[in-house]
């Protein structure tokens, strides 16, 4: 689980050209959205879709739920365990 | 100053002139359906024109070997019959063309960009029809127009804001005539932009509804000809305002206050020398996604207090067609106007949960329309509002 | 009907031109060696602050949004906020246009990056600025070739004339993508010293003329013209602008294929060649303009391989696009009543 989640965290810096973050700064149980931890926006969601899809094989097919599983870096790990065929 | 709208020249998947637009629009029979001609991968309904370029070739008495955008013939097909119905002739005339696109040659870009990308011969020179100005160019050359062109590209107000350049061209520049209006085809680049956005409806779209989710995309053009004084054919009503603003929020969602669209309406309302009260009807941008919809509804909450105005969403008749809507529903509401006749929406069922409003579905005669309101929003923040009346 | 004038101005382009005096303290003859003039960018990060925002964006973007954000920027570091954003570009997004089309074929329309198709509107940049201003006032993007820039001043100048607005900001546009450069080249357009260029050049345009750098008298698109026509077009401005042809100091030409035409302006009038330092793009002419208002508020002039101290008062700015669009424009030093 813990090199599932160090490995997220350099896949959402690439993927989202989080150009000033280092995986250090990124605390795997803080939110992703809004003003507090990393402030991503619903572009980026859609770019977290994507990733989930190229590296995990995961399709999220609907909007909604895809705001559920990414609360933090911490839910996407577990939302990839727990489908990753 | 007046400024008549003098012609029209309509084509969507309803149909590839005014008249039979105007027949599905009053038989609420909508264009969207399975995608037949464009190849993709994506099962989406859309507002496809069934004809192929060289159909399209055909029709306009082009030189069926030779390749043109789609951009370009549904272009050619709208603004011709807009320049027919006015009456107006080019050649004896100062005429400028202002046209709206947001993809230009995409059709013709993908193919060939495909051959390239992948390493085969290709004709390279159809590249160059990529640049949106390429397709104005091409409806100028067709129609013979060449005092003035130029076109405008803001995603999904494109043609919205060519009608505001056209009319301060028409009044400034000593024109006899602008023809105004947009053009975007279907293709493979837009279908896939808006899956990846994750907006695109799998059924037909539902503006206003609860249970909205997402748009379908259509293509087609809409061309208006605009003249200071009443057309020797017609004169169908006068464009009365219009305001442009920016909703400097995001660059794909609008705001939740609907700051944007409040500005752009209430901008075209005071440039048009009225009052909220004074308009009978909305044709709203309605593209049937949950953050538009819900956002535009705010606005004009925000502007027309408890007295909303009729209002509905032509979009599930035709698909969003992106740079074209706003010409293609600058035309609707022409013929709304001569006819006094509001056009529904339909898909309707559940207002909206977060707001309750109820947009029109059923067909509206002898409606008592004198003013109406037309919105288109973009990506990038850009939104228009254009006011028309008799 | 009132007059316009330029107040301020930014420019992002082949040369040292952006917050630096150091394209005019030495003449730089074009890098014949090379057919690519690509633009000298600056640190955006000092430019483009917000990471979150800055992070996104592709090359043309910030061109874009740079230059129109240092044009704004007061001698205290406030922004002006105009009253219009007008914006220009013959491509557009032209390399996350690529960038998703090769998603689109190599993923077989499967795993697309929703940034790339976002960026690749014509808005994107004026939208940006938009954006990144808080600015909710009139914001348009004009996308016609050669005609694109002029198109974007000319809305410009009506609005301006008219009095429904006092000041706006005019930026102009394109980026160098390898897939466009090697369409061109696999077509022969680079032979015979023709260069690809990029950059952006932004205009604060106003109706005030106290503090300005010159008047924007007359901004003219030519459509379907002749190289003896364009030479009389450049007389006619003048005209129409109680200038004599003789009154023209200078014509600045960016001329892509059209020999012609060139040869006929400079039998007529004294030229320079602006394009040399720009390289061909669709709104290289913005990169004229701005040579233009350089010349006139410094008061230097060309003189062969040099600048000379020599104060200029009428420069017209003469483009063609791919000998399909051309345009002139024409700027007068602001007169000081």
């Amino acid at each position: 689980m813990d090199n599932l989640i160090e490995q997220l965290k350099q896949q959402i810096i690439d993927e989202l050209n989080l150009e000033e973050t280092t995986p250090a700064d990124i605390d795997p149980a803080a939110p992703l959205f809004g003003d507090k931890g990393l402030g991503l926006d619903s572009i980026d969601a859609l770019e977290l879709v994507m990733l989930l899809e190229k590296y995990y094989g995961i399709k999220i097919p609907e909007p909604k739920q895809a705001k559920e599983v990414f609360t933090s870096v911490n839910s996407i790990a577990e939302y990839i365990k727990a489908n990753k065929k | 100053m007046a400024t008549h709208v003098t012609g029209l020249g309509l084509v969507s998947s309803m149909g590839l002139d005014v008249q039979n637009n105007w027949s599905a629009l009053l038989a609420k029979r909508s264009g969207i359906g399975p995608l037949t001609r464009l190849q993709t991968r994506h099962n989406v309904p859309a507002g496809e024109i069934k004809e192929t370029n060289a159909e399209l070739a055909g029709l306009l008495g082009l030189d069926t070997r030779k390749t043109y955008s789609r951009t370009a013939l549904l272009g050619m097909m709208a603004a011709k019959e807009a320049i027919n119905d006015a009456g107006i002739d080019p050649s004896r005339m100062k005429v400028a063309l202002v046209s709206g696109t947001s993809v230009g040659g995409m059709d013709l870009s993908e193919q060939y960009f495909t051959d390239l990308h992948e390493g085969r011969r290709t004709h390279l020179r159809y590249l160059f029809e990529h640049d949106c100005g390429a397709s104005t160019f091409r409806i100028a050359e067709y129609l013979g127009i060449r005092d003035f062109i130029t076109t405008i590209s803001t995603a999904c107000s494109s043609s919205a804001n060519a009608v505001m350049m056209a009319d301060r061209l028409l009044h400034s520049q000593d024109f006899d005539a602008v023809v105004v209006g947009g053009t975007d085809p279907l293709c493979k680049f837009t279908i896939n932009g808006f899956t990846s956005l994750m907006i695109l409806d799998h059924e037909q779209c539902r503006p206003f509804d609860d249970s909205r989710n997402g748009l379908n995309l259509g293509e087609g053009a809409g061309f208006l000809v605009l003249q200071r004084e009443p057309g020797k054919n017609h004169s169908y009503c006068n464009l009365l305002g219009y305001a442009n603003a920016n909703d400097a929020f995001h660059q794909t969602a609008t705001s939740a206050n609907g700051e944007g669209p409040y500005l752009a309406m209430k901008g075209a309302i005071e440039k048009a020398g009225l009052q909220p009260a004074d308009i009978d009807y909305v044709n709203a941008h309605g593209t049937g996604t949950g953050n538009n919809d819900l956002s535009e509804s705010t606005a004009m909450g925000r502007l027309f207090g408890s007295q909303l105005p009729p209002f509905s969403s032509t979009k599930v008749y035709t698909g969003h067609t992106l740079g074209a809507c706003g010409g293609i529903e600058a035309a609707f509401c022409a013929m709304m106007l001569k006819n006094d006749t509001i056009i529904p929406t339909f898909n309707f069922k559940t207002p909206m949960h977060e707001l309750a409003v109820r947009p029109e579905t059923e067909v509206k005669t002898n409606a008592g329309i004198k003013t109406i309101m037309s919105n288109s929003f973009g990506f990038g923040g850009n939104v228009s509002s254009l006011i028309f009346g008799i | 009907m009132k007059k316009v004038f330029i107040a301020r101005t930014s420019c992002i382009s082949p040369q040292e031109s952006f917050r630096t005096n150091g394209f005019f303290s030495s003449w730089k003859a074009a890098q014949a060696e090379t057919d690519q003039l690509h633009a000298i960018e600056p640190d955006y990060k000092g430019i483009i602050t917000d990471a979150g925002k800055r992070r996104r964006m592709a090359h043309l973007i910030k061109m874009g949004v740079s230059t129109s954000l240092d044009c704004l920027t007061l001698p205290d570091g406030n922004l002006l906020i105009p009253d219009a954003i007008m914006s220009a570009t013959a491509m557009g997004g032209l390399e996350d246009t690529e960038k998703f089309l090769r998603c689109i074929i190599d993923n077989g329309e499967d795993l697309l990056n929703p940034s790339n198709f976002i960026q690749s509107t014509g808005n994107t940049f004026g939208g940006q600025t938009g954006l990144l201003l808080g600015h909710h006032g009139y914001n348009v993007t004009y996308a016609h070739g050669g005609y694109s820039m002029e198109s974007a001043l000319t809305d410009a100048m009506l609005q301006l004339t008219s009095g429904d607005i006092k000041d706006a900001l005019v930026t102009g546009a394109d980026e160098i993508t390898a897939t466009e450069y090697e369409v061109m080249r696999k077509m022969g357009f680079w032979r015979g010293g023709r260069q690809m260029g990029e950059g952006s050049s932004s205009f604060l345009l106003t109706t005030e003329k106290e503090g300005s750098v010159c008047e924007l008298a007359a901004v003219s698109l030519l459509h379907e013209t002749t190289p003896k026509q364009i030479a009389n077009s450049i007389e006619e401005l003048a005209n129409s602008n109680q200038l004599k042809a003789t009154d023209i100091d200078l014509v600045l030409t960016g001329c892509d294929c059209d020999k012609a035409a060139e040869k006929e302006i400079s039998d007529r009038f004294p030229v320079t060649d602006y394009k040399q330092w720009c390289g061909q793009y669709g709104t290289k002419s913005g990169f004229g303009l701005w040579i233009g208002t350089q010349l006139l508020s410094r008061g230097i002039a060309p003189k062969g391989n040099q600048w000379e101290q020599k104060q200029l008062k009428n420069i017209a700015i003469y483009s063609e696009y791919r000998q399909n669009d051309y345009t002139l424009m024409l700027l007068k030093m602001a007169q000081i009543n």
